[in-house]
């Protein structure tokens, strides 16, 4: 556990913390960089007060599954350290830090065998502590087929209590990368007996009432083990039009409206009243390629894509500026991010590739999800290199249909920002969690295993460094920009970050943001 | 009479069974099912096997349906796939809001729109007429999404903020306990039917008053009044009721652009978004519930066409 405290917020407040404080200081110091500026704080948040936020999308289908993805954004909101917690935490600045664990130690250098010290004093919404039982049920849930973050923590042979606070698992394989495997926030701790009707955790807020599809009110805790939330109540709205939203917002019916599309901020500029949150992020919308079967087996078709679409086109048709560009990479905040991988547009180079792989003419159906905007830019751009992508657009039901797997080149799927370990275990690791690319590349998959056996941090970058050569090189996604997440929110609230990597600052901050005083 | 009645209510009935057989087999052919939008990218085959299984999508489209049947016969309209619980506790409070705005409307709508339309058949040719006639036809023409953003602008946000722009509720409130949300779906819908209505009234009243029994009348020597109360306007009344039925109905399961907009927690927004989850049996109580609107707002404009049609009534 090493803070949980804005560092920036808790200089502000009289009585502070001295070790809450320093550790702080020492977070930013190793991280180079001062995540949290003065913009958003302008006054110190007070206690008490109800906070609406508004989000474009559905949310409250009843029971909750902190472990499942169900398009349920209630479940986002509670995921993000307010009413689950994971054993470890994705920090402001893309590190991982400890959590409910007090430390996450491999046994022995084969980085299969590990103990888990549990932090003491963390209770429940209900009263009970979080003990060994329950983090044993926990991860074994994580684990279940059907789960999103199951693969981040692989095959566990082995759970052994060895005491009310510590926990060993021996893995099937190696792991060492463990401390970040647990850090996803849909691998939140729960009791052993849980019940997703009446879901309960330990984060700094408890579950309140549920209205199906219409609202779903989260309350503060006040026996938290951290420094507890100011605002007594949040109150999470669903918007079905991201228009209403907005008029909602500027009526007082909201406070903040989370997630908006950056086509819209335009319309508070110039307004006092309101307030934009803008942070760059690791979050993108990859468009996939199979790398299973023709024609896109052939890393000439995929490198010729990537080398003539028009990042800049994305950046600022699609997303107004507000993003940066990528290079087909993810994991852009892990500290073992390669960031001098940078790919020039080669609209020459490109043709060269598809006329060596003789693929001269070929039509390609491109079907997207979300982000279809990105694949117009696309298909205008490979005309010069003479092929034709004909873009399809479905809702996520047919989207999802029986040809979901089966689909050879598709896009619109959301990827968070995280750590890179996190992403490639779902995209292309080896038994990858949602294995959309196929991707079999044995150079690729024998140095992730090499790394995962690989405890020592600095061996351990180094193969991670190859890894995203590969990916580089031969890689089966075209990511072109990061999106910056965007929020809007009225003057009134305060202690937002200036900066969170995840692409969920606004959720993950709402245990420290309040109400002017 | 009595016996037009049954007969009613058994095509009604008829239709009803039509349409919910019509929606199950639609709402089927649309790409994609509730089990794989629920998981969305989890949706390997296993998982969506398994929730298939689970949620009884896995059964032939006739099984299923007879299942429904059964079920609706014995006052259970199923459970919601995406919320798991009962389908009336996500369609009733919609039910209800939506009763309110149909209610609030037809209050406010019904009585101007007949007004209006009175007073201009009687002022024909008059400057109140062409004035009202050319607004009518002017707000006819305009979209209700653009009326509702014009309200908006003009009553919400941009010029005055008296109203709010969007019916959110608290959790636990009630669209009764906050009535200011109605006021400006209620002035859309006001607005979206009012020159239909309202035209539909004051054609109907000038052709009866040029009608030869309203000059026996004049040339007998009654009043003004008793020719116009009495004989012109329970005459043309008749295709108005027609009219006013269609419109009841209209904005019970047509106001889905007006509920959307203002995000009203209506039957109209709930459909939506059952729609794009393939929530199926959410959608098929929600268009049998429009459909029953319909079935009854006919029914009950027929009948007091009869009451007021001595010819009909015999």
């Amino acid at each position: 556990m090493t803070d949980k405290t804005d560092p920036a917020f808790g200089a502000a407040l009289p009585a502070i913390r001295r070790r809450t404080f320093l550790a702080g200081s020492l977070a930013l110091a190793a991280a180079g960089i001062v995540p949290f500026g003065g913009g958003a704080r302008a006054a110190a948040p007070a206690k008490g007060g109800k906070l609406t936020i508004g989000v474009h999308g559905q949310a409250g289908f009843g029971p909750l599954d902190p472990h499942r993805m169900a398009g349920d954004i209630a479940v986002d909101l509670a995921n993000q350290f307010n009413v689950f917690e994971s054993l470890t935490h994705q920090a402001n600045d893309g590190s991982v830090e400890m959590w409910l664990a007090e430390s996450v130690t491999p046994d022995d250098d084969t980085a299969a065998i590990w103990t888990i010290k549990i932090k003491k004093g963390v209770l429940f919404h209900d009263g009970r502590e979080l003990k060994a039982d329950d983090v044993i049920f926990s991860i074994k849930r994580i684990r279940e087929p059907g789960t999103i973050s199951g693969g981040h923590i692989g095959p566990v042979k082995a759970y052994e209590k060895v005491d009310d606070h510590t926990v060993r698992l021996i893995l099937e394989g190696p792991r060492s990368w463990l401390p970040t495997g647990l850090s996803d926030p849909y691998s939140g701790m729960v009791p052993a007996d849980f019940d997703p009707k009446k879901p309960i955790g330990t984060g700094p807020f408890q579950m309140g009432e549920i209205v199906p599809k219409e609202s779903v009110t989260i309350k503060r805790f006040d026996k938290y083990h951290g420094d507890h939330a100011l605002l007594d109540e949040v109150a999470l709205l669903p918007f079905e039009d991201s228009s209403a939203l907005l008029n909602a917002l500027q009526s007082g019916q909201v406070d903040i409206v989370n997630d908006v599309d950056a086509s819209l901020v335009g319309e508070i500029e110039g307004n006092e009243e309101f307030k934009l949150y803008n942070s760059p992020t690791g979050k993108f919308f990859p468009i996939q390629m199979r790398t299973d079967r023709a024609p896109f087996n052939d890393p000439r078709l995929r490198q010729a894509l990537r080398l003539v679409i028009v990042r800049e086109a994305v950046l600022n048709s699609v997303a107004n500026g507000y993003a940066t560009i990528a290079n087909d990479l993810y994991g852009r905040y892990d500290p073992d991010f390669d960031d001098k991988l940078s790919r020039t547009r080669d609209v020459e180079k490109a043709r060269a590739l598809v006329k060596e792989a003789g693929l001269e003419g070929t039509v390609l159906e491109l079907t997207m999800y979300h982000d279809v905007a990105t694949a117009l830019v696309l298909a205008e751009n490979v005309k010069e290199i003479g092929l034709t992508i004909n873009v399809k657009q479905l809702d996520g039901a047919a989207f999802y249909n029986e040809e979901y797997m089966e689909r050879s080149f598709f896009g619109g799927d959301y990827y968070p920002s995280g750590p890179f370990f996190l992403i490639s275990s779902l995209a292309d690791g080896p038994n990858a969690g949602l294995d959309q690319v196929k991707w079999r590349d044995k150079e690729y998959l024998d140095l992730w295993n090499e790394a995962s056996k690989t405890v020592d941090h600095e061996k351990r970058k180094a193969i991670t460094m190859k890894l995203q050569e590969i990916l580089f090189e031969r890689g089966a996604w075209i990511i072109p920009v990061y999106g910056n997440e965007l929020g809007i929110y009225r003057q009134t609230v305060v202690g937002l970050p200036e900066f969170d990597q995840s692409g969920a600052g606004i959720f993950r901050s709402l245990a420290r943001i309040g109400f002017a005083g | 009479m009595w016996r037009h009645l049954l007969e009613r209510s058994i095509y009604g009935l008829l239709t009803l069974v039509l349409i919910s057989a019509l929606i199950f087999v639609a709402t089927n052919v649309l790409p994609g099912d509730a089990a794989r939008a629920i998981l969305g990218r989890s949706a390997t085959p296993e998982a969506v096997a398994a929730l298939q299984a689970q949620l009884g999508l896995d059964r032939p489209l006739v099984a299923q349906y007879a299942g429904w049947v059964a079920d609706i016969l014995h006052g259970n309209l199923g459970n919601s796939v995406v919320t798991k619980g009962p389908v009336w506790d996500l369609v009733g409070p919609r039910l209800t809001n939506s009763l309110v705005l149909l209610a609030s409307t037809s209050l406010i709508a019904l009585p101007l729109s007949f007004a209006v339309g009175i007073l201009m058949a009687v002022r024909q040719g008059k400057w109140f007429d062409n004035t009202a006639n050319g607004f009518l036809i002017g707000t006819a023409g305009i979209p209700e999404f653009v009326l509702a953003i014009v309200l908006i602008l003009l009553l919400s946000t941009q010029v005055l903020q008296l109203l709010p722009p969007t019916a959110v509720l608290r959790p636990g409130q009630t669209v009764l306990q906050n009535p200011q949300v109605l006021v400006l779906p209620v002035m859309t819908l006001t607005l979206a039917i009012m020159p239909y209505l309202s035209r539909l009234i004051r054609a109907s009243l000038i052709d009866a008053l040029a009608s030869e029994y309203v000059v026996t009348a004049r040339l007998k020597g009654l009043p003004p009044r008793v020719i116009l109360l009495r004989h012109a306007l329970r005459n043309s009344l008749v295709p108005s009721i027609q009219g006013a039925a269609l419109s009841l109905a209209y904005i019970l399961g047509g106001a889905v652009v007006v509920e959307y907009i203002f995000q009203y927690p209506g039957l109209g927004s709930a459909l939506q978004s059952a729609v794009s989850q393939r929530d199926l049996y959410v959608i098929q109580a929600i268009v049998l519930i429009f459909a029953f609107g319909y079935i009854v707002f006919n029914m009950i404009a027929d009948m007091l066409t009869i009451l007021m049609t001595p010819r009909l009534r015999s």
